[in-house]
């Protein structure tokens, strides 16, 4: 949806010792090193695309303004999908000073095919999509292979004043990538202190070695990890460190900052604090909008609803932009803004009727991933508010113009944010959704007839995370809208869509689809007699793929559960040879139930429920969950028999 | 209604006068328009759109001037994308464009809100292209966007033309143009949409060099407008290039008669093209350079003794192993042959003029024949545009027989294109004749046949049995493709998940004896699970099915379907009885043809005393049909699916 910063790339690193000690160094490397494949050892060629030989980081912190990276990076690809992980570009900014940059590519044997020097880099602009203009840019390089395995080296050296941001690292960088020797180093030469936190050191052994002036780790021969379905995520079990210091720069604004609590104090005071000026116009046309109204949650809604209908999203980064929100009368002037800009906004609007948010910082996305309290340090990728009333926290997402009120959707759910008061940081966890709240009923009414057609009239009702997934569908074409449930119902062929109807009633947080839809030839025949599978409007047939030695729990992150009632009328004359026995599963990951009962002359109602729990389960039990899985797949398609009923 | 429509009809009755369209005023009309009747789907429209295109001397320079004008109407939330505005520029190491008087305006209800300058960013996109970008404030439903700007460009080649259809539909679009009679453009109109206006005059002495004795040139007036012009919509699968459809007005300079006397040719007639490329140094020089692959190739691969066709061969294979691709195409400008062999990295020009050099040096003669991607549209036949061909390949005749030949992919067998090749034509550049166009006739036997085995077990629900599965010609190509982008393991992996989850493939192997170049031959031993059990079994008999879902969705379609070659697929099926079984009954057969015998699909089951054998024929005998087709080729496919999804053998306990 949004970015809270700049991208800030994840790798970097050697020293800011004098320049012709770095010098000496790196040749020294060069020489020393045997780039040749068949050095690597067996080990970590198993399950790799790609091997990191080296990857060395070394950070030096030279003034509170001032934050040397040299990286130096060896990776050898072994077949095609292990291009991406050569890695070799260079972000930069404005205020970057890159003093180095060089790949060296190498063949098999470990001999000097091609040299590309800085300026032979590409260079080009890192903004994504959403962006209209941002000052970040990356050096790229630019390079086909032609044979492999081939062998880049790559050495990156970069001094920034953005000390807020230490660059994190990982042992280990991906899937299918085995590393053979990584290590980092952070080296403060300005007596600034600072903190430090290791993950998965134990497990992979993973050396540190600690003192007042820095840090330095190292590991050496890890191999490559097959990813999994339904894994954790890969940074909770492979070793990483993050480092953050207690006096920092950035972009032209210096920040102290040992605890969460000060660091939010900080952002307050120099990212915040004079930003949320309105002129007196708006003042009175937004008071004037909640005139008469008592409830506090009223009053929120209607100044939420008066941003949705008034600005939208365009994302303008620039500078110390970057991180500080453009001020509220920019965007009450031009009704535009990034989630820093319209969430400022909204808090400025809601502070000029009495109203007291915050600005709360996040890891918005599908994943819900916290802010990592153990290191208080400049992270999160996106902004919304936070409105505590009395009774309840309230949530709004400001760049969305279809969100409704105090809805978190999968982006924001579920997570450790930090919410920027003026007493400083505070952290809290946002709700989730029980299972049961993401739920989705389905109710229908089928005609099936002799010529083999069903025609039927749906409702669908949805809501939490099943409302989450929907409900910004209301401005879909009628392409859309075909498309969507031809995928939706794809196991039934030749469907054909009549009126479609949404709602969404954003008070309830649901949303309502009528749909009206048939489809010739549903029915099978054989032998005069028809096959008919029962659930027409909602099979699961997804069965996840089979994971051989499993090695990781299994983690389903978001359960739902589905309500169906389907009132089915038989083409006349026809009767089900048999009837199918009702079904119940129980499992630890959900429950399933379906039963047919027969209603009157001519008619069944078949019924369906499906729980599926969220948790994380050990590995041993993925088989026997994707057994659960397979059984539902099989009910959900199961058919009956109809027969011509003796006269 | 009545109202709207006679204003709709004043409105364009004063423009048709010539009025100029003041910037930042708007005319009744913009102010009252409020839904668009031909297009209730449109979420923004163009109101009014003009461009103008006209030469003008600065310091003693020749400049070509552009001047754009628009008001856009914003019609509802997802129309605010069109609220974010991009203006293209064109630099080389010397020159660059400039975008100057850049104006923006957002009128809500007759309040303006202006652009600020230093909001229009710019940047840079790639080497030789930047941008000026902004967007227009206070955005609401309903809000008109208004811009203007001016581009100023040494590139007189960069007058390109008009773009009368875009994905937004358009009430009024006008292009204008004053073009001295020294520069000659091509000009053509693209797509189905016809002008409302056709105007071309002339003017006399309208453009002079300052201190030039030549006498004032004429020019050439153009003013072209469509009106009411429907947004462009993209299809789905199997279409060629969109462009061949937008409605567009292009132009290439063709001729500049100096005021000086000196004539320079750009691109007039094919005759013109043939002798600039024949005496063109580098063109020439890069075709060749039979010297450098002679000393730089295995002399047996062009000094061998074998026929032609074997030397052919070896040839495309030596050229396609010694190549890594790009990925980028290439036309016959720009190419480094020499040192792309010596790096073994080259584009498609590269790579074919080095395929073409090697096939001269054996004496088998070869050309370069032009031509354009299925993405990149047709090329124009009227006459040369050279901007219209994007890619390159060799021509060659052997014994009489045609062959055209890339060898940038490593699956393509010796006289196929690749897919994306796949579009009619191209221009085979014969440099010691005449240029000629040439038909891409591809390759006619593609499909897959899948032959099946199996027993059954209704005591147990389960089954097990083989197949062989032949893929020909561009099947297999892709089959190839698609197994050598992943591991054997991950293919079957597929292919189950395919299918259903009671269907395990148990072994799976490639008969290399069977497979050849244009065919790939597979087997595969497999086991049913979870089949029917008890007293009727109903027991579908495709195991592997071609179409699970209808390729085409939508309900109409704007564009011809194109399949880029024609297709079959077959399947056929021994199915054995089981001991203590007997067969009740078999589906009816089936039989559907599309018009013009242009396709048809058989669906046959037949029974003996202990097989069902079931056979299933589906077949596409032209590449392309029309639009107005379309609804047939859903319902041919429509059927193709039901007959395999919805067919059932039943079998009783005897």
């Amino acid at each position: 949806m949004t970015t809270l910063a700049k991208t800030i790339s994840a790798r970097l690193n050697p020293m800011r010792l004098p320049t012709f000690i770095a010098v000496f160094l790196f040749l020294h490397f060069s020489f020393a090193q045997n780039f040749g494949v068949s050095s690597i050892s067996k080990e970590l060629l198993d399950n790799a695309d790609a091997v990191v030989r080296l990857n060395s980081t070394n950070i030096v912190v030279s003034a509170r303004d001032q934050m040397t990276v040299s990286e130096h990076r060896v990776v050898t690809v072994l077949n095609e999908k292990g291009d991406r992980h050569v890695q070799a570009y260079a972000f930069y900014e404005k205020n970057y000073k890159i003093s180095n940059l060089l790949a060296i590519v190498y063949n098999a044997q470990g001999e000097e095919i091609k040299k590309v020097k800085k300026k032979d880099f590409l260079d080009q602009s890192a903004i994504d999509g959403g962006t209209l203009y941002s000052d970040s840019r990356v050096l790229l390089l630019n390079y086909t292979p032609v044979q492999y395995p081939y062998t880049v080296e790559f050495v990156n050296e970069y001094t920034t004043p953005n000390t807020a941001f230490v660059p994190n690292f990982n042992f280990l960088e991906n899937y299918r990538v085995s590393s053979e020797k990584s290590d980092f180093s952070f080296k403060v030469d300005c007596g600034i202190p600072f903190r430090h936190k290791a993950s998965n050191f134990e497990e992979y052994q993973v050396e540190l070695s600690l003192d007042l002036n820095g840090l330095q780790c190292t590991a050496n021969n890890l191999k490559a990890i097959q990813s999994e379905p339904l894994s954790p995520m890969f940074n909770e079990f492979t070793p990483n460190i993050k480092v953050a210091l207690e006096s920092f720069h950035l972009e032209g604004v210096d920040g102290v900052a040992k605890t969460w609590e000060e660091l939010g104090q900080w952002m307050y005071d120099e990212l915040l604090v004079g930003q949320d000026n309105l002129d007196e116009e708006t003042i009175v046309k937004v008071k004037a909008l909640v005139k008469d109204v008592d409830d506090p949650l009223e009053k929120v809604s209607r100044v939420y609803k008066y941003v949705q209908e008034n600005t939208r999203y365009i994302s303008v980064q620039l500078g110390i932009g970057g991180w500080m929100p453009i001020s509220a009368t920019e965007v009450d002037r031009v009704k535009y803004g990034d989630c820093k800009g319209l969430t400022n906004y909204t808090k400025a609007l809601l502070s000029a009727i009495g109203i007291e948010s915050f600005y709360t910082v996040v890891y918005g996305g599908n994943v819900a991933r916290s802010l990592d309290k153990d290191i208080p340090s400049m992270q999160g990728n996106h902004v919304f508010l936070n409105v505590p009333l009395a009774d309840q926290e309230v949530w709004l997402e400001c760049t969305s113009q279809t969100t409704p009120v105090n809805f978190l959707g999968t982006f924001t759910d579920n997570r450790d944010v930090l919410k920027i008061t003026p007493k400083g940081g505070q952290f809290v966890h946002t709700r989730a959704s029980l299972d049961e709240e993401n739920y989705q009923f389905t109710k229908a009414e089928c005609s099936v007839s002799a010529d083999r057609k069903i025609t039927g009239k749906v409702t669908i009702v949805s809501k939490g995370t099943q409302y989450n997934q929907k409900y910004w569908r209301t401005t879909d074409s009628r392409k859309e809208q075909e498309e969507f449930y031809k995928n939706y119902w794809n196991y039934v062929n030749n469907l054909s869509l009549g009126q479609v109807n949404f709602t969404n009633n954003d008070k309830e947080i649901e949303f309502v689809e009528e749909i009206d839809v048939s489809a010739e030839g549903y029915l099978s025949t054989a032998d005069e007699k028809f096959l008919f599978s029962p659930n027409i409007y909602n099979r699961n047939l997804a069965v996840p793929d089979r994971s051989r030695n499993r090695k990781r729990p299994v983690v389903i992150s978001r359960g739902y559960l589905d309500e169906d009632e389907f009132t089915i009328h038989l083409p006349e004359g026809y009767v089900p040879e048999t009837w199918m026995l009702p079904v119940q599963l129980e499992s630890k990951y959900g429950t399933y139930s379906m039963s047919i009962e027969r209603k009157e002359e001519g008619t069944l109602l078949y019924k369906r429920k499906l729980l599926l729990k969220s948790g994380t389960y050990p590995k041993e039990d993925y088989e026997d969950y994707r057994e659960f899985r397979k059984k539902v797949a099989r009910y959900d398609n199961a058919k009956i028999v109809l027969i011509k009923k003796s006269t | 209604m009545k109202k709207i429509a006679l204003l709709l009809m004043l409105f364009q009755g004063v423009l048709l006068l010539g009025q100029q369209i003041e910037f930042g005023k708007l005319t009744i009309e913009d102010q009252e328009f409020s839904t668009y009747e031909k297009d209730t789907t449109a979420h923004a429209i163009y109101l009014y759109e003009k461009g103008e295109n006209y030469f003008e001397v600065q310091r003693g320079y020749i400049f070509l001037i552009t001047k754009y004008h628009a008001k856009k109407k914003i019609l509802d939330k997802q129309g605010f994308s069109e609220a974010e505005i991009t203006i293209p520029y064109y630099h080389n190491e010397d020159r660059s464009e400039k975008v100057s008087n850049i104006r923006a305006l957002t009128h809500n209800d007759g309040v303006k809100f202006g652009v600020d300058q230093e909001t229009i960013y710019d940047a840079d996109v790639n080497e030789r292209w930047s941008e000026k970008r902004f967007t227009f404030p206070n955005v609401q439903e309903g809000s008109i966007l208004e811009y203007t700007y001016e581009i100023q460009s040494p590139f007189l080649y960069n007058l390109n033309g008009w773009d009368f259809q875009e994905n937004i539909p358009k009430v009024y679009t006008e292009y204008n143009a004053k073009i001295p009679g020294n520069y000659r453009y091509n000009r053509a109109l693209i797509g189905e949409l016809v002008l409302d206006v056709n105007d071309a005059t002339v003017q006399k002495n309208c453009f002079q060099l300052p201190n030039s004795p030549a006498k004032p040139a004429d020019c050439e007036v153009l003013k072209y407008v469509m009106k009411e012009v429907p947004a462009f919509k993209e299809d789905e699968e199997y279409m060629l290039s969109p462009k061949n459809y937008r409605s567009r007005l292009e132009f290439e300079l063709s001729e500049f008669l100096g005021f000086n006397g000196i004539n320079q040719k750009f691109t007039k007639t094919w005759k013109d093209v043939d002798r600039e490329f024949k005496s063109d140094r580098d063109v020439g020089g890069q075709l060749r350079k039979k010297n450098f692959f002679e000393k730089n190739v295995p002399l047996e691969i062009i000094a061998g003794n074998e026929d032609a066709l074997t030397k052919a061969n070896k040839i495309y294979d030596f050229v396609k192993n010694h190549y890594t691709w790009n990925e980028k195409f290439g036309v016959l400008r720009d190419n480094r042959v020499k040192q792309a062999f010596e790096a073994k990295l080259g584009n498609v020009a590269e790579i074919n003029i080095t395929l073409i050099n090697l096939l001269n040096a054996a004496d088998i003669k070869t050309d370069v024949m032009m031509m354009s991607t299925r993405a990149h549209g047709l090329p124009k036949k009227s006459h040369p545009v050279m901007s219209d061909f994007n890619y390159l390949v060799a021509k060659t005749e052997i014994d009489g027989v045609t062959y055209l030949l890339d060898a940038t992919e490593k699956e393509l067998p010796f006289g196929m294109l690749p897919y994306r090749c796949l579009n009619y034509y191209g221009r085979v550049m014969d440099f010691d004749g005449d240029s000629y166009w040439f038909d891409i006739e591809p390759e006619k036997l593609n499909g897959r046949a899948i032959r099946l085995q199996m027993e059954l077990d209704f005591e147990k629900g389960i089954g097990s049995g083989e197949f062989d599965e032949i893929s020909d010609g561009y099947e297999a190509i892709f089959k190839k493709e698609h197994l050598g982008s992943m591991s054997e393991e991950e293919y079957i992996e597929k292919i189950e998940e395919d299918t259903n989850d009671d269907f395990l493939i148990k072994t799976y192997l490639i008969d290399k004896e069977k497979s050849n170049d244009k065919r790939l031959a597979e087997n595969y031993t497999f086991e049913l699970e979870n089949l029917g059990k008890g007293q009727t079994v109903y027991f579908n008999p495709f195991v592997i099915r071609y179409f699970k879902t209808n390729p085409f969705k939508v309900e109409s379609r704007y564009y011809p379907v194109d399949f880029g070659f024609l297709r079959s697929y077959k399947y056929f099926a021994n199915i054995k009885i089981p001991a203590g079984y007997k067969v009740k009954n078999i589906p009816e057969p089936v039989n559907i043809g599309l018009p013009d015998n242009s396709g048809i699909m058989r669906f046959n089951c037949t029974t003996t005393q202990d097989m069902v054998m079931v056979q299933f024929t589906l077949q596409l005998k032209y590449t392309q049909y029309t639009s107005v087709g379309y609804a047939y080729i859903k319902e041919f496919f429509e059927n193709a699916v039901l007959v395999q999804n919805k067919n059932f053998l039943v079998f009783e306990k005897e």
